[in-house]
């Protein structure tokens, strides 16, 4: 049974119910959804923001990041009081004043495989509002495992891409999932992501505009779903393409099958393997802690652009991307060097480089980059 | 008898353009040969075909101005 629609209720949504789409009814079915969006960033703050307000009853929000300031331009839930926050908890206090009648829940936490089904199970509908393959490839398997719709944006520079996967009426067969349109993930240093190549703000406003669309779409029921399709977007030609993609039965019963496996399943390994050529060492973020806590004998070298950060490993130093080509007599060839950036992609794109121009044998990926550091760091350590 | 190929994301940046006419192309498996050997660079790329925007699996006969998208995943949010 639906829940009935209070006074206030009926007059902070009367615009909306007025739409013959909609109506009471279409109302009460918003009041009743459960909705998580993995992701409080770029397209998360748009995303939430319209499901808060059109009245959405319940929202969980997964989130490990905290509030930089280089967000703010395009993370518009939060201004300058909010730097240094975790955006779950953030984006609750915001969203809660836009919309008291919502239940709020935050997890700030990485979606991980060990939590992500226990998570997913208490909602109806996901939003992949991430920024990383692993974490769509694991929101994809949960959700095709817990037979859940997903509703996945996605962003690079001026361009965006919008999907309903795993969607299906009940009765009906279900549409493609994510692994059907992409069975594999690209090689880490071919997709650089928003910290490394920039990104306009309003991109991410527009693509997530459009996911909260189809969510409300898909809770209400009217109007025509982005099922079997993948919109493409390129704001800076302003060219809007659809591409049908079809589900691969084969695709799916592989998924199924991760099921019992899922919270050992290696994310991270599985969107580094179709890396090409030379082979890189990986180090975990844990097996780095322990060698700083044993004073091993490395050389720790971040990366990432010195603007705009918030933190940095201790014992690390800086060699900028951009400035690598002149410092490169820095990089010892004796100790081990750990290389590092925000998620740990840009920092194998320069290992191989490094191994394949100079002949450099000494250099290890930090997996997951300073990202990872940082989530281990705000669980009190790894041991 | 001409193809138009439209590159999406990344691969705009790897041939260095969006879009491209080419001639007598009779499968994406010619395009796809063609284009690696134009750009090496795409090799090292995943991206799917569209074939007058749908996904196809495996290669696809082309007819004359046949539109080709090669759509590769995005990892920004």
């Amino acid at each position: 049974m639906l829940n009935e629609l209070t006074a206030n209720e009926k007059r902070r949504y009367s615009r909306q119910i007025i739409l013959p789409e909609i109506g009471a009814e279409g109302q009460a079915r918003l009041k009743a959804a459960r909705v998580l969006v993995v992701g409080a960033g770029g397209l998360g703050c748009p995303v939430l923001t319209y499901l808060t307000a059109a009245g959405v009853g319940n929202i969980g929000i997964v989130d490990s990041d905290r509030v930089e300031i280089s967000n703010l331009h395009r993370q518009v839930l939060f201004g300058e009081a909010e730097i240094g926050r975790m955006k779950a908890e953030a984006a609750v206090d915001k969203l809660q004043n836009l919309n008291p009648i919502v239940n709020f829940k935050s997890y700030s936490l990485l979606l991980a495989p060990k939590n992500a089904l226990s998570l997913i199970e208490n909602y109806d509908l996901v939003v992949d509002a991430s920024d990383n393959f692993p974490t769509r490839y694991l929101i994809n398997d949960a959700c095709v495992i817990l037979d859940k719709p997903f509703v996945l944006g996605s962003i690079h520079r001026f361009q965006g891409q919008v999907a309903v996967l795993n969607y299906g009426k009940a009765g009906q067969e279900k549409g493609p999932s994510y692994r059907c349109l992409f069975p594999k993930p690209p090689a880490p240093e071919t997709v650089p992501n928003c910290s490394e190549i920039g990104v306009i703000g309003i991109l991410p406003g527009i693509i997530g505009s459009l996911q909260a669309n189809e969510v409300i779409k898909m809770i209400v029921g009217y109007g025509k779903i982005l099922s079997g399709e993948i919109l493409f977007v390129d704001s800076l030609g302003l060219r809007f393409r659809t591409l049908k993609i079809s589900r691969n039965s084969a695709i799916i019963e592989q998924t199924l099958r991760l099921k019992e496996n899922l919270p050992e399943f290696d994310y991270d390994a599985f969107c580094s393997e179709s890396r090409t050529g030379g082979e890189i060492e990986h180090i975990s973020v844990r097996e780095l802690q322990r060698e700083l806590e044993n004073n091993g004998e490395l050389q720790l070298v971040d990366i990432r652009e010195p603007f705009g950060l918030e933190g940095k490993i201790p014992g690390s130093e800086s060699i900028p991307l951009s400035s690598f080509g002149q410092h490169l007599d820095q990089i010892s060839r004796e100790k081990k060097v750990v290389i590092y950036c925000y998620h740990g992609n840009d920092s194998q794109a320069v290992i191989r480089f490094l191994q394949k121009e100079y002949g450099y044998r000494n250099l290890v990926n930090l997996r997951g980059g300073y990202a990872a550091w940082r989530n281990a760091a705000d669980l009190g350590g790894t041991e | 008898m001409k193809v138009k190929v439209l590159f999406f994301g990344s691969l705009g940046e790897v041939a260095g353009r969006e879009e491209l006419e080419l001639n007598d192309i009779p499968d994406t498996d010619h395009l796809l040969s063609r284009l690696r050997g134009l750009y090496p660079a795409l090799t090292q790329h995943t991206f799917r075909l569209a074939v007058n925007q749908t996904i196809v699996e495996g290669a696809a006969l082309l007819n004359d101005n046949d539109e080709v998208a090669l759509m590769p995943p995005f990892a920004g949010g």
